[in-house]
């Protein structure tokens, strides 16, 4: 009886380790199953207005500068996805296509100066340390801008946040709006610019900014700081709308 | 550009029918792509042995079977309708009319159009009952009537919805909702806005929170029409 016993056990035992290393095994393959492909390309541009054109349905875009006459796309792709590349001149156009949603993550280097407009439906769009013309556009996706230079920016979101930190130009234009999210500005404390806010059900705050000939509407507010200089506006319906002083890293 | 849209062109692209931009797209692909390379020879290849074909010309006997074998079919025809009905639709009346003619004509019909106009304007006194003519259409004061800036956006809206709803069903589901999901905050956002038109008609600031979300519609479903093309 004992030993019918221990057989039965050590059988049970041996079954379940067979099992658990069974599954070890398998299970990095079944992961494996979504398979992923890379997408790499350098497109030599001139040095004066460089662009890039990029539309990408679902995630991530992320653009840094560096200084070569270069634009370099790095990307990780669903498998059924394809990337359509076009180039005029320093004009670098891309989109990615697809026949069911997927993911496509690109890292970006671009010139310093270049013109940026990017597209994309569901996805977190970051761009830093440009100078040239931005503009942005997301439905979902959160906007990100850092240490950004540039005398035009564009940043449009229905429901994803924006966040926009840089330097203003003195007759630079800066247009932001997210219809659900907030919309929060870093700028320099002596930062010349006259703004435009408009958020119909929340608050708009200052960050501490005092404005000049200011006039007040129950859903807008409107004054310049520093002289005026820059063109700011801000817009949300059901966000919040922030100034902050200093630039945010 | 895919494989089958650049097999497509090919056959323009060797005529040298196709634009600028397409060209370059389907030059592009050629060089990165074997197959369609391979096509492009072989389609390039037939393309050229046809143009080397001699042309000839057919003999005078083939002319005249070709003329009557089309005069037996147009007498088959005939034959067949022999109705009065048929003789109706097919009888072919012929007019001649002189120059001075057909100006008078036009003239005639061209006063006689304005004569009419004339009188449907008219104000028709004896036509009116007593109590409609005391009828005075008065509009609320509050009432908000959209200017031509919104109307237009409309007229955007409705176009761009209606291509999108032609292609919806073809979406990937998680586009689908993506799209309901979003499209429900911004056509909450114009309801809204119409809300306040109505509280305060004259306000420039809620006018402009109309036309801002008007366009915001519009950019969300330029945004999905682009990537469902």
């Amino acid at each position: 009886m004992k030993k019918k016993l221990f057989i039965n056990n050590s059988f049970s035992i041996t079954a379940i380790v067979s099992g658990l290393l069974l599954a070890a095994f398998f299970l990095p393959i079944t992961q494996a199953a979504n398979f992923i492909k890379t997408y790499s390309r350098s497109f030599k541009v001139s040095s004066e207005n460089p662009a890039l054109t990029i539309s990408n349905p679902s995630g991530s875009i992320k653009v840094t500068s560096w200084d070569k006459s270069e634009i370099k796309l790095v990307a990780n792709l669903d498998e059924n996805l394809e990337v359509s590349e076009n180039q005029k001149g320093s004009s670098i156009n891309i989109e990615v296509r697809c026949s069911k949603i997927g993911q496509a993550n690109f890292e970006i280097n671009v010139p310093t100066n270049s013109t940026l407009d990017i597209k994309s439906l569901n996805g977190i769009i970051e761009i830093s340390s440009i100078a040239g013309p931005i503009s942005v556009q997301t439905t979902e996706g959160e906007i990100s801008l850092k240490e950004i230079t540039s005398s035009n920016v564009t940043a449009k979101s229905t429901s994803g946040s924006i966040l926009f930190s840089g330097k203003l130009f003195q007759k630079g234009i800066y247009n932001f709006s997210s219809l659900e999210n907030t919309v929060s500005i870093f700028l320099l404390p002596d930062s010349a610019f006259t703004l435009s806010a408009t958020a119909s059900s929340e608050k708009i705050d200052l960050g501490g900014f005092q404005l000049l000939d200011l006039v007040r509407h129950e859903r807008r507010l409107s004054g310049k700081h520093s002289g005026g200089g820059a063109s700011i506006n801000l817009n949300t319906y059901r966000g919040k709308i922030r100034l902050n002083k200093g630039l945010s890293k | 550009m895919n494989c089958l849209d650049c097999q497509d062109l090919l056959s323009e692209y060797i005529d040298g029918d196709l634009k600028p931009n397409k060209r370059l797209m389907v030059s592009d692909h050629l060089k990165s792509c074997q197959n369609c390379s391979l096509v492009h020879q072989d389609l390039k290849h037939i393309v050229g042995l046809g143009q080397q074909l001699p042309l000839l010309a057919p003999e005078n006997a083939l002319w005249k079977k070709i003329e009557k074998e089309i005069s037996e079919i147009s007498t088959l025809e005939n034959s067949k309708s022999k109705s009065s009905w048929a003789k109706f639709w097919q009888h072919r009346w012929q007019f001649s009319i002189s120059a001075p003619q057909l100006t008078g004509a036009l003239a005639t019909v061209a006063i006689l159009l304005f004569l009419a106009s004339s009188f449907s304007y008219a104000p028709q006194n004896s036509a009116l009952s007593s109590s409609m003519q005391n009828t005075i259409v008065a509009r609320p004061a509050n009432a908000y009537v959209a200017n031509p800036t919104e109307m237009e956006l409309t007229g955007t809206i409705e176009r761009l919805s209606h291509n999108i709803k032609e292609s919806y069903q073809e979406w990937d589901p998680e586009i689908q909702s993506l799209y309901d999901r979003n499209l429900l905050l911004v056509n909450q956002t114009i309801e809204d806005c119409n809300q306040l038109s109505k509280r305060s008609p004259e306000d420039p600031v809620v006018h402009e929170l109309m036309i801002t979300a008007y366009q915001e519609k519009i950019r969300l479903l330029e945004q999905f029409l682009s990537y469902n093309k």
